[in-house]
């Protein structure tokens, strides 16, 4: 009886805790929980985009924010911001964004392969990873940044390949980070030792379902790769997020999402958002075919 | 009290200078008490004046004759003299020889002369060479790193080839050491070898002024897009030897 009571109190105290919101392209579920592995809880906020009714777009901060490399650098916040005010495309539509991968020698410049409309506008990083660093596995476990989100030129079809193995003009639009967390049908890509090995951080993950849906992961709260990547391989029916696929872009104060809808002035953000990024994803509802 | 000697007894007090004498006689054998038996028994050979000697020979007079070298160079090094200079040089080119300076300061890379940071931006058509200002003497050693090379799009409607080929060439004394592709780091070291090269066409003995870094054809021809290249470039205090090099690569 007292175990039926606790079980019952913790349902109403989950149920409390998450939110979900919803439109017909996208849902919500905000302050999602998993365990981080020393006895915590870490919550996360989780976004599911339809691929049937959305469109997804990986843009260069910089260009779509109406300024040129080097002449200006914009936060997520700042591209958002930017977005809502001004962009002909976005000023009047509901769409979410997403911070994209990580910079190089400049905050808005890109490190490693970024492709917008089939234009390359960062070529691929071949830097080696690190003995023992966090993806595992022949082709994941080979480059630093080893991974792509990458729209296949051939079928438009959403993957994440292996940096490794990746071919000039696979991709409509590519963006290369890392390390690629979940591989190979929901196989947990991430060596058990990461949470020695590396500090903890906020972060962004960018996951693919069997379901055909994008699943855009936004941690609030400093969390290991390893947990991470084990909560979401795992079934949806055991409590995980059903990632077939899942790849680590830029994290901590880069980290956040971005939803706005024209029927609220002001943008809705989900975590810290505030540092600089060379790119971004931009999801929007998916044009009716005429 | 009676003496051995005579029989006869002495009531006179001791004078300062015999009890001075018997005070340091029981410090010595107070002092004496405390050193390792070696050296006891030495002392009681009766060979301290000669142990005094080693020790002088063998600890205190090689110092000494460094530190009189080094006085007396240095005095020749201020006279304003041809004969005195020659000598100086001469002194000093033994003491180099003799003590392989150069050769055991050449085991390291510590003697870093000095050390500049490469931080260039090349444009196709804007900027498609920079060059930086460097003094690198005839044989000098130095070595040319490269951290980072980026190829990135300047505008919107720019994309970036994605073969492998190079992107720009460095080249140093008008002799070309390097050509580097997109992401690539290196390390180009200038010893022997590229010395032994680079003087069979140049016989000047100024020193190279300037590292050149230039675009490709390729890029050249590209209407868009930017290269940004960091790296260092590590001059060092070794001047390597002007005798016959093997060229081993």
């Amino acid at each position: 009886m007292k175990s039926y009571i606790n079980a019952l109190t913790s349902l109403l105290v989950a149920l409390a805790a998450t939110s979900a919101f919803a439109s017909p392209w996208w849902s919500l579920q905000e302050s999602l929980v998993f365990p981080s592995g020393d006895g915590r809880q870490i919550r996360a906020d989780v976004l599911t985009v339809d691929l049937k009714a959305a469109n997804v777009r990986i843009v260069s901060v910089p260009f779509e924010g109406g300024a040129g490399v080097s002449s200006s650098e914009m936060s997520l916040r700042a591209f958002a911001a930017a977005l809502a005010a001004s962009h002909p495309r976005y000023r009047s539509k509901e769409w979410i964004a997403l911070n994209g991968a990580f910079s190089s020698f400049r905050a808005d410049v890109p490190l490693g392969l970024l492709v917008v409309d089939g234009k390359v506008y960062s070529t691929l990083s071949r830097e080696k990873a690190k003995p023992g660093w966090a993806s595992v596995g022949i082709e994941f476990g080979q480059l630093r940044w080893s991974g792509i989100l990458c729209q296949l030129k051939s079928t438009k079809a959403w993957d994440i390949v292996a940096a490794a193995i990746y071919q000039p003009g696979l991709c409509q639009q590519a963006l290369q980070g890392g390390p690629v967390t979940v591989a190979s049908d929901s196989i947990v890509a991430v060596a058990l030792n990461e949470p020695r090995m590396e500090k903890a951080y906020k972060r962004t993950m960018v996951c693919l379902t069997h379901e055909n849906t994008m699943r855009l992961i936004v941690v609030t709260q400093e969390a290991h790769l390893l947990p991470l990547a084990q909560w979401s391989s795992r079934a949806v029916s055991a409590g995980g997020l059903g990632c077939r696929v899942a790849l680590n872009l830029s994290g901590d104060t880069s980290s956040g999402m971005v939803i706005r809808s024209p029927a609220n002035a002001a943008p809705r953000y989900l975590g810290e958002g505030s540092f600089p990024i060379p790119s971004a994803l931009v999801v929007e509802a998916r044009l009716p075919s005429p | 009290m009676t003496t051995p000697e005579t029989g006869s007894q002495n009531t006179n007090p001791p004078t300062p200078a015999v009890a001075h004498l018997g005070l340091l006689k029981q410090v010595r054998e107070v002092v004496i008490g405390f050193l390792p038996r070696q050296l006891k028994d030495v002392l009681d050979k009766g060979l301290f004046k000669a142990f005094l000697l080693l020790i002088f020979v063998a600890v205190l007079l090689p110092p000494l004759l460094a530190f009189l070298a080094a006085f007396w160079l240095k005095q020749l090094g201020t006279l304003d003299n041809g004969f005195a200079k020659a000598l100086r040089a001469g002194v000093l080119q033994m003491i180099q020889e003799g003590f392989s300076v150069e050769e055991v300061a050449s085991r390291s890379n510590a003697r870093l002369d000095y050390f500049q940071p490469i931080d260039v931006t090349l444009a196709p058509k804007l900027a498609p060479s920079k060059d930086l200002r460097i003094s690198i003497q005839q044989r000098q050693k130095a070595a040319i790193d490269f951290s980072s090379v980026r190829f990135i799009a300047t505008d919107p409607s720019c994309t970036l080839p994605e073969s492998d080929g190079d992107l720009f060439s460095v080249s140093l004394g008008g002799k070309t050491v390097a050509a580097l592709k997109e992401n690539e780091t290196s390390s180009i070291s200038i010893g022997p070898n590229w010395w032994a090269d680079y003087l069979k066409d140049h016989d000047s003995d100024d020193p190279l002024q300037h590292v050149s870094f230039r675009v490709t054809e390729q890029v050249r021809a590209m209407t868009c897009g930017q290269i940004h290249i960091d790296g260092s470039i590590r001059v060092f205090k070794d001047i390597l030897q002007a005798s016959p090099v093997t060229l081993t690569k």
